[in-house]
């Protein structure tokens, strides 16, 4: 079994805990995947309101994880890279539905993931640069990210779609420019190599 | 499972009100926090950070307020 290791807040800098990969806040994110399929059959149906209701679940089983993680102390630089893969698979794929059923609009979409690749591309790159398992912490992604699980609700209710899908793709840009600075050209702290 | 789960006017009040409600917390609340780092030191990488993040959320939360408004005929 892989496990991470992360350092804890300690009077003894040299202490560290043991996290396996295989606790309840994991399971909570990896949760998320099963609200996929029941999505795809509300689209595929119609069911506007279904539709609406699993991305709901699906964005509030984002923000319990990260409390179950809190309540059972299990928090993990494995699992804050799990959290942003699983928003970047969930909320992608659903956007693609929308897409697909002709929900939403296919231009910023197509940017929007784009612009989600390149964030991913920048962030692997960051890892890389510190030398271990590390996840960028942006203060403006995480907003942005839970503006993305918005955009698929308002595309599921059909509540002014064109306005706030136009309008999140300059947000996006400017945050992806801002981080990839950060993230390329600014010294990482505590890296390895 | 039927469809609709509600009639069309609760659904438009729902999606307003959660959409409105968590905008409207989130563009005070980052302001807020924004306020408080008007005297921190901006050459620090993180407050430098943070004061984008919270910056970005303020538009985010306008935006979200902003769209409620014009889906209800408002503005």
């Amino acid at each position: 079994m892989v496990s991470t290791v992360v350092p804890i807040p300690s009077s003894t800098p040299v202490e560290k805990k043991i996290v396996s990969p295989y606790n309840p806040a994991n399971a909570v994110t990896a949760s998320r995947f099963f609200c996929l399929p029941f999505f795809v059959w509300a689209v595929h149906n119609d069911h506007r309101q279904w539709a609406t209701l699993f991305i709901i679940i699906c964005g509030l089983l984002d923000k319990v994880d990260g409390l179950v993680a809190k309540i059972f102390d299990c928090r993990s630089a494995f699992g804050e890279m799990f959290d942003a893969i699983t928003d970047g698979i969930c909320y992608g794929f659903c956007l693609i539905i929308c897409v697909a059923y002709g929900w939403a609009p296919v231009i910023p979409v197509v940017l929007i993931l784009f612009l989600g690749i390149v964030n991913t591309a920048l962030r692997g790159i960051y890892a890389k640069r510190a030398g271990r398992t590390v996840n960028y912490k942006s203060y403006a992604m995480e907003r942005i990210v839970a503006y993305t699980g918005y955009l698929i609700g308002f595309a599921t209710a059909d509540m002014e779609v064109a306005f706030y899908f136009w309008l999140f793709l300059p947000l996006m840009t400017v945050i992806v420019i801002h981080d990839a600075k950060r993230m390329l050209i600014d010294a990482v702290p505590g890296a390895t190599r | 499972m039927s469809d609709p789960l509600v009639s069309d006017v609760v659904f438009k009040w729902a999606g307003t009100i959660i959409t409105g409600s968590v905008a409207g917390t989130w563009l005070i609340y980052d302001a807020y926090k924004l306020l408080r780092l008007a005297k921190a030191d901006g050459t620090d990488p993180t407050v430098h950070d943070k004061r984008f993040g919270y910056s970005i959320g303020v538009l985010i939360g306008f935006i979200g307020v902003w769209g409620c408004l014009r889906f209800h005929g408002v503005v």
